[in-house]
């Protein structure tokens, strides 16, 4: 019979992580293996003394039977201690005779060793989510608002806060050890002992932040699923691959590294090629769906019409013209976008229209569509050396904003508390056209 | 450190310079195969002891010069602090 928890100890709590193990032992469970998880198996309840400990210079990417991790496990097995399992930073030893001389008799020589550690390869592992969050705000500082209508792009800024939270907890949970124990050594007294309740608060808070996060995801991943068959089709399969291999790897790897002595420089090689594999393949297979245009919604050439709902045509005008279309909607629990595009199809053709209608719950979301739009429209007209002027009305609570630009195009901006709808049209309305667009956009408003 | 050089003064390996060590200070001083490892490590680096032979993984050391100098300023450091504070303590209180 076996029993797995997971191994939430951090390199510097390989005190409270010995503790553990020997209440583990007082209760009948022995230690059989350390991964990722602590696996117990069952045995005669009793007292055994462990210790946990942590080489210099430790890696996950160590051979298990390296030459110098053998010499120094054969240099504590010949005071008493047998070597139980390691997982490349802690290596587990134990003794039935609880008086046996201690592995570490001098803090200093083992706080320097984890200090050592900690600052090659811990700390930096909690600052990547937070190097992570600043690529991420500097990628994405220009990304137009309108990314708020998708629910995924919502998830991404929640996760990186989420793991940028952990990584602090983190951050200071070493530190204040790192301090404590720099004041113990300095005034010769003895380390203080890390809680194992303070861990396990610790390690739940993570997983269920980790635990928000991924339910999250998969909800919103699979409403995605039934409207944009991109997800289903490329994206949801990539998500799986990359998964399975990362799992299949690390536990090759973890073979390999049990039965093998490959070098520290190997088995971290594999882990970079595989990333690194996984990484191109992935972005290959994303670009190649995006431009070729798979199992896209809206493409102008392949509609199923039944799903093409569009507020206003050009036939709400009057005018009946030969055209293709491209309409899009998307949606998110706090913003939606709704674009519709008349292509004309002949030449004859004397009205044609199209808009963005864009809402949002926030007005910063609405008062950045339109500095985006108003920018973006004004960088088209700078061609022509050309500032555009708006005529303003207003009715009620909606804000009419009308002007003529480049080929004589009408643009008309609708502006409602947190809603702006986008119209441009080959035409000058007249009042009764603008009835209609404030009519099947906004409700039954006159202008 | 004393300890562990007093023990290196002829060449040992790993265990037995904790057992030497153990023996030399009445079990006063328990050194801890870590500790000692780690020390041990730091020493060759410092050049204060070196490997003198190998046999299978067991790694016999010696004091250097540097080291033995090392010990010996120690040695006479602790002989100084005998040595002044003796006529204060056969006074008594």
């Amino acid at each position: 019979m076996k029993k797995r928890i997971w191994n939430s100890f951090e390199i510097y709590e390989a005190d409270a992580l010995a503790e553990h193990l020997e209440t583990m032992a007082e209760r009948g469970w022995m230690l059989d293996s350390i991964k990722r998880t602590l696996v117990f198996k069952r045995i005669e309840p009793q007292k055994i003394k462990f210790s946990v400990d942590i080489m210099e210079n430790a890696s996950v990417f160590d051979s298990f039977h390296n030459k110098k991790t053998m010499e120094y496990r054969e240099f504590c097995t010949d005071t008493g201690w047998e070597h139980l399992s390691t997982n490349g930073i802690f290596h587990i030893f134990y003794s039935k005779d609880v008086n046996v001389i201690p592995i570490h008799t001098d803090q200093e020589v083992q706080f320097n060793v984890i200090s050592k550690n900690m600052l090659g390869k811990t700390i930096p592992s909690y600052l990547y989510p937070l190097l992570m969050t600043i690529f991420f705000l500097f990628i994405n500082a220009n990304q137009s608002i309108t990314s708020l209508t998708m629910n995924l792009t919502l998830i991404s800024p929640v996760a990186f806060l989420f793991a940028d939270i952990i990584s602090i907890i983190m951050l200071l949970s070493a530190l204040v050890w790192y301090l404590r124990g720099k004041s113990a050594i300095k005034n010769k007294t003895l380390m203080p002992k890390h809680s194992i309740k303070h861990i396990r608060i610790r390690s739940f808070i993570i997983m269920l932040m980790a635990f928000m996060i991924l339910f999250a995801t998969a909800f919103f991943l699979l409403i995605e699923i039934v409207k944009e068959p991109i997800i289903a089709r490329i994206i949801l399969p990539l998500i799986l691959m990359n998964i399975v291999t990362f799992i299949v790897v690390v536990k090759v790897l973890t073979i390999l590294q049990e039965k093998y002595n490959f070098t520290r420089n190997i088995n971290r090689s594999i882990y970079v090629v595989t990333g690194i594999v996984l990484t191109v393949v992935t972005m290959v297979a994303v670009m190649y769906s995006v431009f070729s245009g798979i199992g896209h919604n809206s493409s102008v050439d392949n509609i199923n019409t039944s799903m093409i709902n569009p507020k206003i045509t050009s036939e709400d005008f009057g005018y009946v013209n030969n055209k293709d279309i491209d309409w899009d909607y998307t949606k998110s629990i706090i913003a939606s976008i709704e674009t519709y595009l008349e292509i004309p199809t002949s030449r004859d053709t004397i009205f044609s229209l199209d808009y963005e209608f864009f809402q949002c719950k926030f007005q910063f979301g609405v008062d950045k569509f339109i500095k985006e739009k108003a920018e973006q429209l004004q960088q088209m007209n700078y061609i022509l050396k050309k500032e555009i002027a708006y005529d303003k009305e207003e009715v009620d609570s909606i804000f009419l904003y009308s002007t003529q630009y480049a080929n004589s195009n009408n643009r008309y901006i609708f502006v409602k508390d947190k809603e702006v709808l986008f119209l441009e049209v080959t035409n000058i309305l007249d009042k009764e056209q603008l009835a209609t667009v404030i009519a099947n956009f906004f409700g039954n408003n006159e202008i | 450190m004393y300890y562990i050089l007093l023990a290196l003064l002829k060449p040992v390996c790993g265990v037995e310079i904790s057992q030497k060590a153990m023996e030399i200070s009445e079990n006063r001083i328990q050194i801890g195969p870590g500790t000692l490892y780690a020390l041990l490590g730091k020493f060759e680096k410092e050049q204060i002891i070196r490997e003198v032979e190998t046999v299978g993984r067991k790694r016999y050391y010696q004091i250097t010069e540097k080291g033995y100098k090392i010990l010996l300023d120690e040695y006479r450091r602790l002989q100084h602090l005998v040595r002044e504070g003796k006529p204060f303590l056969d006074q008594g209180v």
